[in-house]
C-alpha cells in the first residue's frame, strides 16, 4: 500500500478501502503536523487540529474532486485549522474582556547556547504569530515547507502573482521585530 | 522613481528566495550584477541571511518521542466518537441548553434590523451592516481589524457573523424553531457565517453565555 500513489490511494479509500486511509495519514502525518505547528506554536492544540485535520480530510474525500493535488488539499485544510484556530483564540479573548496578549519582552542575560535558542525560537514564533495572516501562510509555505509559489497559490486559492511580494514583505517584517527584540 | 529605486525593489523581492538559494539561474544572475554595484542591497542581502541563520538555529521543540507511532490510532478513536453530523443529529445531540428564549429575541432583534432600515446588504465589514443600530465600536474594531489581516478570505468576523452563527448554533439546539430559524438565519440573509459557526461550535457553553449576553447588553441598551 505504502507504494501506491496519492490518486491510487483516493480512489482505493473511495472504493472502500479504509486501510487506503491510514496510507494517507501516515504518509502526511509530519508534514501536517509541522505546518500546523508553524501556526500554533503549543503542541497539544497542535494536536488537536492535526487530529481534526485528518478527520475532515476523511469526511472530504469521497468527495475530493482530485482537481489539485492530495497533499496541497490537505495543506490547505491544515491551514484553514490553523487560522480558524487563532481566529477564534482572538474572539474568545475579546468576548472575555481581554487584551490580546502582547508578545512578551525577553530578558537578556547571558545565556548558554540552550537558553540562546529557545529565546530565539520564542522570538521568531512571536515575530510569525503577529504577521497578518496571508503573508503569515506564504512565509510558513515557503520558508519552512520550501513549496513552490505555484503551490502556495493552490493551497490559498489565491493566484501566485503577488506571494513573491508577501514573502518579502514578511520575511522584512520578521527581520525588523527580531533585530528589535534581539539586536540581530 | 528613479532607476536605480526601482531596480532595488525589483531585486530586493528576490532576496529571500535568493538566501535559499530557490532563484532560477537567470534571476540569480540579475540579483548578482545588482549587487556588485549597490551597497544597500548588498546590506539587505546580509540581514536576510542572519535571520535566516537565526531561524535555521532556532529550531522548534518536537513533539513527544513516539507522537507519530500513536497519531493514527488517535485519530480513528476520534472518528470513532465523532456524533452523526447533520441538523437533526446535532439537535438531538446537544448538551447546549441555553435560555434559548432570550437568545432567540437578541437574534431576532438583529436579524430584523436590516429589513426595518438600510436595506443594503454591504459586504464591506467596515460600513458595519448594522451600522446605525449598533454602538459596538469594539466589535466594528475588530471586524477593521480582521478585513486588515484577511485579505484572501470573505470570512470576516462581523456582527453579522456572530448573530447568524448564533441562529445556526439555535436551528442545531431547537428542532421545534428550525423552521423559523431556517427562514430568519440562512434563506434571508447573505451566508458568510460558516467561521463564526465554527468558533460558536468550538465554544463552551459558559463562553456561547457571555457572547449571548454582550450581544443583548449591546443592542438592548
Amino acid at each position: 500500500m505504502t507504494g501506491k500513489s496519492d490518486s491510487e490511494l483516493v480512489d482505493l479509500f473511495r472504493n472502500g478501502d479504509e486501510t487506503a486511509f491510514n496510507t494517507i495519514v501516515l504518509r502526511y502525518q509530519e508534514k501536517i503536523y509541522w505546518v500546523v505547528r508553524r501556526f500554533i506554536s503549543d503542541h497539544d492544540d497542535a494536536d488537536d487540529i492535526v487530529q481534526e485535520v485528518f478527520v475532515k480530510a476523511y469526511e472530504g474525500l469521497r468527495t475530493f474532486r482530485g482537481d489539485a493535488q492530495l497533499y496541497t488539499w490537505l495543506y490547505r485544510i491544515a491551514v484553514n485549522a490553523s487560522l480558524n484556530h487563532i481566529r477564534l483564540k482572538r474572539v474568545k479573548e475579546f468576548f472575555r474582556f481581554e487584551e490580546t496578549i502582547a508578545p512578551e519582552t525577553i530578558e537578556h542575560e547571558t545565556p548558554d547556547h540552550i537558553v540562546q535558542s529557545n529565546e530565539q525560537r520564542e522570538i521568531i514564533e512571536q515575530a510569525v504569530a503577529l504577521l497578518p495572516e496571508k503573508q503569515k501562510a506564504v512565509f510558513i509555505l515557503r520558508h519552512y515547507d520550501q513549496l513552490a509559489y505555484e503551490e502556495i497559490a493552490t493551497i490559498l486559492k489565491t493566484s501566485v502573482g503577488g506571494l513573491k511580494a508577501n514573502y518579502f514583505h514578511a520575511v522584512r517584517k520578521v527581520e525588523r521585530y527580531v533585530k528589535k527584540i534581539h539586536g540581530l | 522613481m528613479s532607476k536605480r529605486s526601482t531596480g532595488c525593489e525589483l531585486v530586493r523581492i528576490e532576496i529571500p528566495d535568493y538566501v535559499s538559494d530557490r532563484l532560477g539561474s537567470a534571476e540569480r544572475q540579475r540579483v548578482d550584477a545588482h549587487l556588485l554595484t549597490c551597497q544597500s542591497c548588498r546590506s539587505e542581502l546580509e540581514q536576510v541571511t542572519r535571520l535566516f541563520g537565526v531561524i535555521d538555529h532556532a529550531q522548534a521543540t518536537p513533539p513527544p518521542t513516539h507522537y507519530f507511532d500513536n497519531l493514527l490510532p488517535r485519530i480513528r478513536s476520534r472518528m470513532s466518537r465523532r456524533p452523526a453530523v447533520g441538523i437533526v443529529g446535532k439537535a438531538l445531540n446537544s448538551r447546549w441548553i441555553l435560555p434559548t428564549a432570550a437568545a432567540l429575541l437578541v437574534v431576532s432583534l438583529l436579524v430584523s434590523v436590516p429589513f426595518l432600515g438600510d436595506p443594503d446588504w454591504s459586504n464591506d465589514a467596515r460600513e458595519g451592516t448594522y451600522a446605525g443600530d449598533w454602538n459596538n465600536l469594539e466589535l466594528l474594531d475588530l471586524a477593521d481589524q480582521q478585513s486588515e489581516h484577511l485579505p484572501f478570505s470573505p470570512m470576516i468576523i462581523r456582527q453579522e457573523n456572530i448573530a447568524h452563527a448564533l441562529g445556526e448554533k439555535l436551528i442545531t439546539d431547537q428542532l421545534a424553531d428550525a423552521v423559523f430559524a431556517q427562514s430568519m438565519f440562512i434563506e434571508t440573509v447573505p451566508f458568510s457565517n460558516v467561521l463564526a459557526h465554527e468558533m460558536l461550535q468550538e465554544m463552551s457553553d459558559e463562553e456561547i453565555n457571555n457572547v449571548i449576553h454582550r450581544l443583548a447588553e449591546r443592542t438592548l441598551l
